[in-house]
């Protein structure tokens, strides 16, 4: 109260900064005591040995790694391949959503961004309309309409085109499936926002100086919108990683990602410390990745202008 | 040889959101030879931007056809036509180095880099860009930008080159200044330009022909002296330029030329005109042609005092004067008419003293620099 007061009174400079100091303080506080905290718990567990029953013991343990990595080899603790597998298969259900995501709402956008004022804002509250609905429930219809009695294969069996009901639920098309219609929003709004503001006029600039449809695309509708996909394809693919609601519906026990699986160290097998070096690994891998994607994209950035020099 | 552009009956209609139909071009032909410098000149709405658009290719007619070089192209996309465009907002593309953009329609045409090179360096030689190619567009003012649009669209040499009003961004000065570039860069290249404008002045300065356009029809095509001093009709003489327009009535003709009559009775002989007597005309005066003097003591405010015959003389009275750098506008009073606008060169003798406001003034406009329509104003 007092910061704002200060800002919208107080003239000079200094002043000004005092008052965003204070304005900034509280969330700052909070950040680092209910973000950063937690996570520094987190790291510090994953190196902890786990307490006989739950809990840890504080001494310094590397056999939580190990057990992903390889290298445990003990009497209790032993490396175990199917954890790397289940981060394999996150990673390619996450790919997979992202990519499915990217290919719906990439076309969307353009047609949102091309409507009149009305029907965009529409159509912008239409896609933020399943933020109303419980997850949970949202997840339960799902069931309803893949399960072999449900509404999916029953319309495929009623025009005749399976014999069978399909096979849908409890496997990863369902998955994908599932995440792609829970993350498509997250993918949508970053998207529309950079489709939008693609200036129509260079579209037509590149076509009148000779480029065709597919030529005017690769050079200059798709570098332009690049910071949508980016930014779409990273809010969507690192929840999806993590996610651990959708796969323990849809997924069932058969399809199991590294959300089900720090999930069940946590709160079944009760082993804190190697449910956090599961986090931790997961974490390491994504902040990985996205430096590898941004670099790759930077200097695909930096190549462009330089491939005309030459 | 066929011309190099043909545009023939062209018609298109759009339709407004309230259902209204509105002609944006209505049965428009024109025709555009090598080396020319064409402006479409009209008000907004006027339908010059439409008809640039369906040249190169962004809006279809709905009747007619284009032709360049006697073969149609309304059947081609815009990307396959032989035309470019320098934009209004210059479209350069926010992701590419100057050199890149300049360079863009030989990338697309696949032209071997080696040779892209050379090109785009006489492309931005010929805007006075020499080693900008590096920059980003992004770092160039308005009327670098101006020069890089431009170089990007002569760059692949068209037969044509179509300017959607590019100078109206830029301040006053260095639209000046582009207006005579434009105009050498045009006679250098020998491609044809057709330039779109509002801006009357930017039309007569770099035109070798002006079509002024309104509701989507032509209402004169000719050199910029013939639009100025001989305009077709009302619309072109009130569009370009300023103008006095004096409702008229022929009272007799003879071998020799007509006699009419303005509305506050005053009469003009106009020597070689033949008009018809006891028809309507209007009378174009340009502010510039009328000359101003202060009225002899004697003669008063009646008209016609100072009588001549070789044009038309009126007396009136100043009622306002701006000063406009190199010459005074005024406005004069004359009893039975309209205010006239007068154009009276300044200079450092011509004190403002002399404009004040409430004098009495003699006008005399040679009857030469009087131009007749037919019809009233």
């Amino acid at each position: 109260m007092t910061g704002r007061q200060a800002a919208s009174h107080g003239p000079n400079a200094l002043r000004r900064q005092a008052a965003l100091a204070l304005l900034l303080a509280a969330p700052t506080l909070f950040l680092a005591v209910f973000f950063v905290g937690p996570l520094a718990l987190m790291f510090v567990y994953s190196w902890l040995e786990p307490g006989l029953y739950g809990g840890v013991e504080w001494t310094f343990y590397h056999l939580n790694f190990g057990r992903i990595f390889g290298w445990a080899n003990t009497r209790y603790e032993s490396f175990d391949p199917v954890y790397l597998r289940i981060f394999a298969r996150s990673l390619w259900l996450a790919l997979q959503t992202s990519f499915f995501c990217l290919l719906l709402c990439y076309p969307a956008a353009f047609w949102v961004s091309r409507l009149g004022p009305r029907a965009r804002n529409l159509f912008i509250f239409l896609i933020t309309l399943p933020f109303f609905v419980s997850l949970v429930v949202r997840l339960f219809a799902w069931v309803l309409l893949l399960r072999p009695t449900g509404f999916v294969n029953q319309a495929l069996l009623g025009l005749g085109l399976v014999e069978r009901p399909l096979e849908i639920i409890y496997t990863e098309a369902a998955v994908v499936i599932g995440m792609v219609y829970v993350f498509i929003p997250f993918m949508f709004l970053p998207l529309y926002a950079s489709v939008e503001k693609l200036d129509a006029s260079l579209v037509e600039a590149s076509q009148d100086l000779g480029a065709s449809r597919f030529q005017t695309f690769r050079k200059v509708v798709l570098p332009l919108t690049l910071p949508g996909i980016v930014g779409g394809s990273i809010i969507v693919f690192i929840p999806s990683l993590g996610n651990f609601v959708v796969p323990s519906l849809l997924g069932g026990a058969k399809v199991m990602m590294t959300g089900n699986l720090i999930e069940q160290q946590f709160l079944s097998a009760r082993n804190w410390p190697f449910g956090a070096a599961l986090g931790m690994t997961v974490m390491a891998a994504v902040l990985l990745l996205l430096v590898v994607y941004v670099r790759l994209l930077a200097r695909d950035d930096d190549a462009a202008p330089s491939g005309a020099r030459s | 040889m066929p011309p190099l552009l043909e545009i023939r009956d062209a018609a298109r209609q759009f339709v407004t959101p309230d259902g209204v139909r509105v002609a944006a071009l209505d049965g428009l032909s024109l025709t555009v030879s090598d080396n020319e410098f064409v402006t479409l000149l009209g008000p907004s709405g006027c339908g010059k931007t439409t008809l640039l658009r369906t040249i190169s290719g962004f809006e279809d007619l709905d009747s007619g056809d284009i032709l360049i070089d006697g073969a149609s192209i309304l059947d081609r996309p815009a990307h396959a036509r032989p035309v470019n465009t320098v934009f209004q907002n210059y479209a350069l593309f926010p992701h590419m180095n100057v050199a890149r953009n300049v360079g863009y329609s030989l990338e697309v045409a696949g032209v071997p880099a080696r040779e892209r090179t050379r090109r785009v360096g006489e492309a931005l030689e010929l805007v006075s860009l020499s080693g900008f190619g590096e920059r980003s567009v992004r770092q160039l003012s308005g009327g670098q930008q101006q020069r890089v649009a431009l170089a990007r669209a002569i760059v692949a040499r068209p037969k044509l080159l179509l300017l959607d009003e590019p100078l109206s961004a830029l301040d006053r000065n260095l639209r000046q200044k582009m207006q005579e570039e434009l105009k050498l860069l045009q006679h250098e290249l020998g491609i044809s330009f057709i330039f779109v404008t509002h801006d009357q002045e930017e039309a007569l300065t770099m035109s070798d022909r002006i079509v002024v356009l309104d509701g989507g029809r032509i209402q004169q095509c000719g050199g910029p002296e013939d639009v100025y001093y001989r305009p077709a009709n009302a619309f072109v003489a009130r569009f370009i330029g300023e103008s006095n327009l004096l409702a008229a009535t022929v009272v007799s003709a003879d071998a020799g030329g007509s006699l009419v009559e303005i509305a506050d009775g005053t009469r003009v002989h106009l020597a070689g005109r033949s008009l018809t007597p006891g028809a309507r005309a209007t009378l174009l005066v340009r502010p510039e042609a009328i000359d101003l003097s202060a009225a002899s003591e004697t003669g008063g405010a009646s008209a016609g005092a100072a009588r001549r015959d070789d044009g038309l003389a009126l007396s009136g009275r100043l009622a306002q004067a701006f000063f406009g750098g190199t010459d005074y506008r005024l406005a004069v009073e004359v009893a039975g008419l309209d205010p006239l606008k007068v154009t009276a060169r300044g200079g450092i003798g011509a004190a403002s003293a002399g404009f004040a406001p409430g004098r009495a003034v003699s006008l005399f406009v040679p009857q030469a620099a009087i131009h007749v329509l037919e019809g009233r104003p």
